[in-house]
Protein backbone atom coordinates (compact mmCIF):
# COMPACT_ATOMS: atom_id res chain seq x y z
CA UNK A 1 0.00 0.00 0.00
CA UNK A 2 3.00 2.43 0.64
CA UNK A 3 4.87 2.12 -2.07
CA UNK A 4 1.28 2.64 -3.86
CA UNK A 5 1.51 5.33 -2.71
CA UNK A 6 5.05 6.73 -3.47
CA UNK A 7 4.37 5.76 -7.04
CA UNK A 8 1.57 8.21 -7.04
CA UNK A 9 3.37 10.71 -5.86
CA UNK A 10 6.42 10.30 -7.58
CA UNK A 11 3.94 10.15 -10.95
CA UNK A 12 2.77 13.49 -9.51
CA UNK A 13 6.56 14.75 -9.09
CA UNK A 14 6.81 13.86 -12.48
CA UNK A 15 4.12 15.38 -14.62
CA UNK A 16 4.20 18.74 -12.07
CA UNK A 17 7.83 19.01 -13.26
CA UNK A 18 7.14 18.46 -17.13
CA UNK A 19 3.77 20.88 -16.80
CA UNK A 20 6.90 23.63 -15.43
CA UNK A 21 9.21 22.81 -17.97
CA UNK A 22 6.28 23.06 -20.48
CA UNK A 23 5.42 26.64 -19.22
CA UNK A 24 8.97 27.65 -18.89
CA UNK A 25 9.73 26.79 -22.69
CA UNK A 26 6.68 27.84 -23.84
CA UNK A 27 7.58 31.58 -22.22
CA UNK A 28 11.18 31.42 -23.11
CA UNK A 29 9.90 30.90 -27.29
CA UNK A 30 7.57 33.87 -26.46
CA UNK A 31 10.18 35.83 -25.51
CA UNK A 32 12.58 35.28 -28.15
CA UNK A 33 10.14 35.45 -30.67
CA UNK A 34 9.41 39.13 -29.13
CA UNK A 35 13.01 40.07 -28.34
CA UNK A 36 14.15 42.88 -31.00
CA UNK A 37 16.85 42.65 -33.18
CA UNK A 38 20.10 43.63 -31.69
CA UNK A 39 20.75 46.77 -33.61
CA UNK A 40 17.54 48.00 -32.85
CA UNK A 41 18.59 47.71 -28.96
CA UNK A 42 21.97 49.53 -29.92
CA UNK A 43 20.07 52.21 -31.53
CA UNK A 44 17.58 52.46 -27.99
CA UNK A 45 20.58 52.43 -25.76
CA UNK A 46 22.46 54.54 -28.25
CA UNK A 47 19.68 57.39 -28.03
CA UNK A 48 19.10 56.97 -24.50
CA UNK A 49 22.64 57.33 -23.36
CA UNK A 50 22.94 60.63 -25.92
CA UNK A 51 19.94 62.14 -23.99
CA UNK A 52 21.73 61.43 -20.31
CA UNK A 53 25.06 62.72 -21.50
CA UNK A 54 23.61 65.30 -23.17
CA UNK A 55 21.78 66.63 -20.34
CA UNK A 56 25.08 66.26 -18.07
CA UNK A 57 27.01 68.28 -20.59
CA UNK A 58 24.39 70.70 -21.73
CA UNK A 59 25.89 74.37 -20.20
CA UNK A 60 25.31 77.28 -22.51
CA UNK A 61 26.21 76.05 -25.83
CA UNK A 62 23.89 74.66 -28.08
CA UNK A 63 25.83 71.28 -29.39
CA UNK A 64 24.98 69.33 -26.25
CA UNK A 65 21.65 70.56 -26.58
CA UNK A 66 21.53 69.70 -29.65
CA UNK A 67 23.05 65.92 -28.91
CA UNK A 68 20.36 65.34 -26.28
CA UNK A 69 17.32 66.52 -29.11
CA UNK A 70 18.75 63.99 -31.73
CA UNK A 71 19.15 61.71 -29.12
CA UNK A 72 15.84 61.96 -27.53
CA UNK A 73 14.38 61.97 -31.93
CA UNK A 74 16.34 58.66 -32.14
CA UNK A 75 15.34 57.16 -29.19
CA UNK A 76 11.45 58.06 -30.18
CA UNK A 77 11.92 56.64 -33.54
CA UNK A 78 13.67 53.27 -32.22
CA UNK A 79 10.81 52.99 -30.02
CA UNK A 80 7.72 53.40 -32.66
CA UNK A 81 9.88 50.62 -34.48
CA UNK A 82 9.83 48.09 -32.12
CA UNK A 83 6.55 48.55 -30.88
CA UNK A 84 5.42 48.54 -34.71
CA UNK A 85 7.79 45.33 -34.86
CA UNK A 86 5.57 43.81 -32.08
CA UNK A 87 2.42 44.78 -33.70
CA UNK A 88 3.35 42.72 -37.06
CA UNK A 89 4.45 39.81 -34.91
CA UNK A 90 1.40 39.62 -32.87
CA UNK A 91 2.24 40.60 -29.25
CA UNK A 92 1.08 44.05 -27.95
CA UNK A 93 3.79 44.41 -24.82
CA UNK A 94 2.73 45.23 -21.58
CA UNK A 95 3.13 49.31 -20.71
CA UNK A 96 1.89 49.30 -17.64
CA UNK A 97 3.03 45.77 -15.74
CA UNK A 98 0.84 43.83 -14.07
CA UNK A 99 1.98 40.94 -11.90
CA UNK A 100 4.10 42.61 -9.12
CA UNK A 101 7.76 41.02 -9.92
CA UNK A 102 7.01 43.36 -12.88
CA UNK A 103 5.94 46.14 -10.93
CA UNK A 104 9.27 45.65 -8.91
CA UNK A 105 11.49 45.67 -11.70
CA UNK A 106 9.43 49.26 -13.47
CA UNK A 107 10.21 50.68 -9.78
CA UNK A 108 13.41 49.87 -9.14
CA UNK A 109 14.49 51.14 -13.10
CA UNK A 110 12.87 54.18 -12.71
CA UNK A 111 14.63 54.66 -9.76
CA UNK A 112 18.48 53.94 -11.46
CA UNK A 113 17.75 55.84 -14.11
CA UNK A 114 16.24 59.16 -12.07
CA UNK A 115 19.39 59.06 -9.88
CA UNK A 116 21.68 58.46 -12.64
CA UNK A 117 20.47 61.52 -15.09
CA UNK A 118 20.53 63.80 -11.45
CA UNK A 119 23.74 62.46 -10.71
CA UNK A 120 25.35 63.10 -14.12
CA UNK A 121 23.98 66.26 -14.20
CA UNK A 122 24.72 67.55 -10.51
CA UNK A 123 28.68 65.88 -10.06
CA UNK A 124 29.30 67.44 -13.46
CA UNK A 125 28.20 70.77 -12.38
CA UNK A 126 30.15 70.76 -8.96
CA UNK A 127 33.39 68.64 -10.22
CA UNK A 128 34.08 69.89 -13.50
CA UNK A 129 34.53 66.59 -15.00
CA UNK A 130 33.16 66.07 -18.10
CA UNK A 131 33.83 62.21 -18.28
CA UNK A 132 30.98 61.37 -15.85
CA UNK A 133 28.10 62.39 -18.21
CA UNK A 134 29.08 59.69 -20.82
CA UNK A 135 30.05 56.91 -17.94
CA UNK A 136 26.87 57.81 -16.46
CA UNK A 137 25.43 57.64 -20.39
CA UNK A 138 27.06 54.65 -21.27
CA UNK A 139 25.27 53.24 -18.17
CA UNK A 140 21.72 54.29 -18.71
CA UNK A 141 21.74 52.93 -22.17
CA UNK A 142 23.46 49.62 -21.19
CA UNK A 143 20.83 48.63 -19.01
CA UNK A 144 18.56 50.01 -21.33
CA UNK A 145 19.59 47.63 -23.87
CA UNK A 146 19.92 44.75 -20.70
CA UNK A 147 16.41 45.58 -19.66
CA UNK A 148 14.93 45.13 -23.55
CA UNK A 149 16.95 41.63 -24.23
CA UNK A 150 15.18 40.10 -21.21
CA UNK A 151 11.83 41.33 -20.86
CA UNK A 152 11.29 42.58 -24.12
CA UNK A 153 7.18 42.02 -23.81
CA UNK A 154 7.19 44.07 -20.19
CA UNK A 155 6.30 41.50 -18.35
CA UNK A 156 8.94 39.42 -15.91
CA UNK A 157 9.31 35.69 -16.63
CA UNK A 158 11.77 33.16 -15.52
CA UNK A 159 13.85 33.06 -18.85
CA UNK A 160 17.57 31.82 -19.28
CA UNK A 161 19.70 34.43 -21.09
CA UNK A 162 19.71 35.19 -24.29
CA UNK A 163 22.58 33.92 -26.77
CA UNK A 164 23.70 36.40 -28.78
CA UNK B 1 -3.46 17.72 -6.58
CA UNK B 2 -6.35 19.76 -4.92
CA UNK B 3 -4.93 23.16 -5.50
CA UNK B 4 -4.13 22.66 -9.33
CA UNK B 5 -6.70 24.34 -11.49
CA UNK B 6 -8.32 21.46 -13.98
CA UNK B 7 -9.15 24.39 -16.23
CA UNK B 8 -5.42 25.36 -16.55
CA UNK B 9 -4.03 21.99 -16.32
CA UNK B 10 -5.08 20.75 -19.61
CA UNK B 11 -1.72 21.19 -21.77
CA UNK B 12 -2.78 23.10 -24.74
CA UNK B 13 -4.20 26.08 -21.96
CA UNK B 14 -1.30 25.66 -20.00
CA UNK B 15 1.00 26.54 -22.72
CA UNK B 16 -1.75 29.22 -23.70
CA UNK B 17 -1.65 30.66 -20.03
CA UNK B 18 1.87 30.71 -19.96
CA UNK B 19 1.74 32.72 -23.51
CA UNK B 20 -0.63 35.27 -22.23
CA UNK B 21 1.36 35.41 -19.19
CA UNK B 22 4.45 37.30 -21.23
CA UNK B 23 2.83 40.12 -22.54
CA UNK B 24 -0.63 42.40 -22.69
CA UNK B 25 -1.94 41.22 -25.33
CA UNK B 26 -1.77 38.49 -28.13
CA UNK B 27 -2.54 37.36 -31.29
CA UNK B 28 -4.90 34.34 -32.53
CA UNK B 29 -2.39 33.42 -35.26
CA UNK B 30 0.60 33.77 -32.93
CA UNK B 31 -0.57 31.33 -30.28
CA UNK B 32 -1.63 29.13 -32.89
CA UNK B 33 1.64 29.06 -34.87
CA UNK B 34 3.75 28.69 -31.12
CA UNK B 35 1.11 25.86 -29.96
CA UNK B 36 1.26 23.85 -33.45
CA UNK B 37 -2.43 23.26 -33.87
CA UNK B 38 -5.56 24.27 -35.73
CA UNK B 39 -7.88 26.92 -35.87
CA UNK B 40 -10.82 24.84 -34.36
CA UNK B 41 -9.01 23.37 -31.62
CA UNK B 42 -7.34 26.58 -30.40
CA UNK B 43 -11.17 28.35 -30.84
CA UNK B 44 -12.17 25.50 -28.59
CA UNK B 45 -9.38 25.38 -26.01
CA UNK B 46 -9.64 29.83 -26.18
CA UNK B 47 -13.58 28.90 -25.38
CA UNK B 48 -13.12 27.13 -22.26
CA UNK B 49 -10.86 30.00 -20.53
CA UNK B 50 -13.19 32.88 -21.74
CA UNK B 51 -15.99 30.86 -20.48
CA UNK B 52 -13.75 30.53 -16.94
CA UNK B 53 -13.29 34.63 -17.36
CA UNK B 54 -9.48 33.33 -17.32
CA UNK B 55 -9.14 35.53 -21.03
CA UNK B 56 -10.80 38.29 -22.90
CA UNK B 57 -10.67 38.30 -26.98
CA UNK B 58 -11.08 41.38 -29.00
CA UNK B 59 -11.55 41.34 -32.94
CA UNK B 60 -9.76 44.55 -34.18
CA UNK B 61 -9.21 45.11 -37.91
CA UNK B 62 -5.17 45.43 -38.55
CA UNK B 63 -4.12 46.96 -42.08
CA UNK B 64 -8.03 46.03 -43.42
CA UNK B 65 -7.75 42.45 -42.21
CA UNK B 66 -9.90 40.74 -39.31
CA UNK B 67 -7.46 40.19 -35.81
CA UNK B 68 -8.43 38.16 -32.81
CA UNK B 69 -6.54 40.00 -29.81
CA UNK B 70 -6.38 37.98 -26.90
CA UNK B 71 -5.32 38.74 -22.73
CA UNK B 72 -4.88 36.83 -19.70
CA UNK B 73 -7.95 38.91 -16.90
CA UNK B 74 -6.82 39.39 -13.45
CA UNK B 75 -8.42 36.58 -12.59
CA UNK B 76 -6.88 34.14 -15.14
CA UNK B 77 -3.69 35.59 -13.96
CA UNK B 78 -4.16 35.39 -10.18
CA UNK B 79 -5.46 31.65 -11.53
CA UNK B 80 -2.11 30.86 -13.46
CA UNK B 81 0.03 32.14 -10.63
CA UNK B 82 -1.40 29.84 -7.84
CA UNK B 83 -1.45 27.03 -10.74
CA UNK B 84 2.32 27.42 -11.07
CA UNK B 85 2.67 27.64 -7.52
CA UNK B 86 0.68 24.36 -6.42
CA UNK B 87 3.13 22.79 -9.31
CA UNK B 88 6.02 24.19 -7.69
CA UNK B 89 4.35 22.92 -4.16
CA UNK B 90 4.22 19.31 -5.30
CA UNK B 91 7.75 19.08 -6.83
CA UNK B 92 9.01 20.86 -3.27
Amino acid sequence: MKNTQNDTSELDKDAAAKALASIQSTQQETIQHSRPPMWLSAITGLGYGAIVAGYGLMRHENQWALMMIIGGAVFALSVVIYLYRCHLLGIKPAILPRSNASKKLNIYSALFFAVIVVVSRELTLFTELNFIPWVCGLMCGGVLVWLQRMYPTGEVVNVERPNE
Amino acid sequence: MSELDPIIHAPNRLQICAMLATSAELDFKLIKFQLDVSDSVLSKQLKVLEEAEYIVTSKRSSQGRPCTWISLTECGRAAFNAHVAALKKIIA
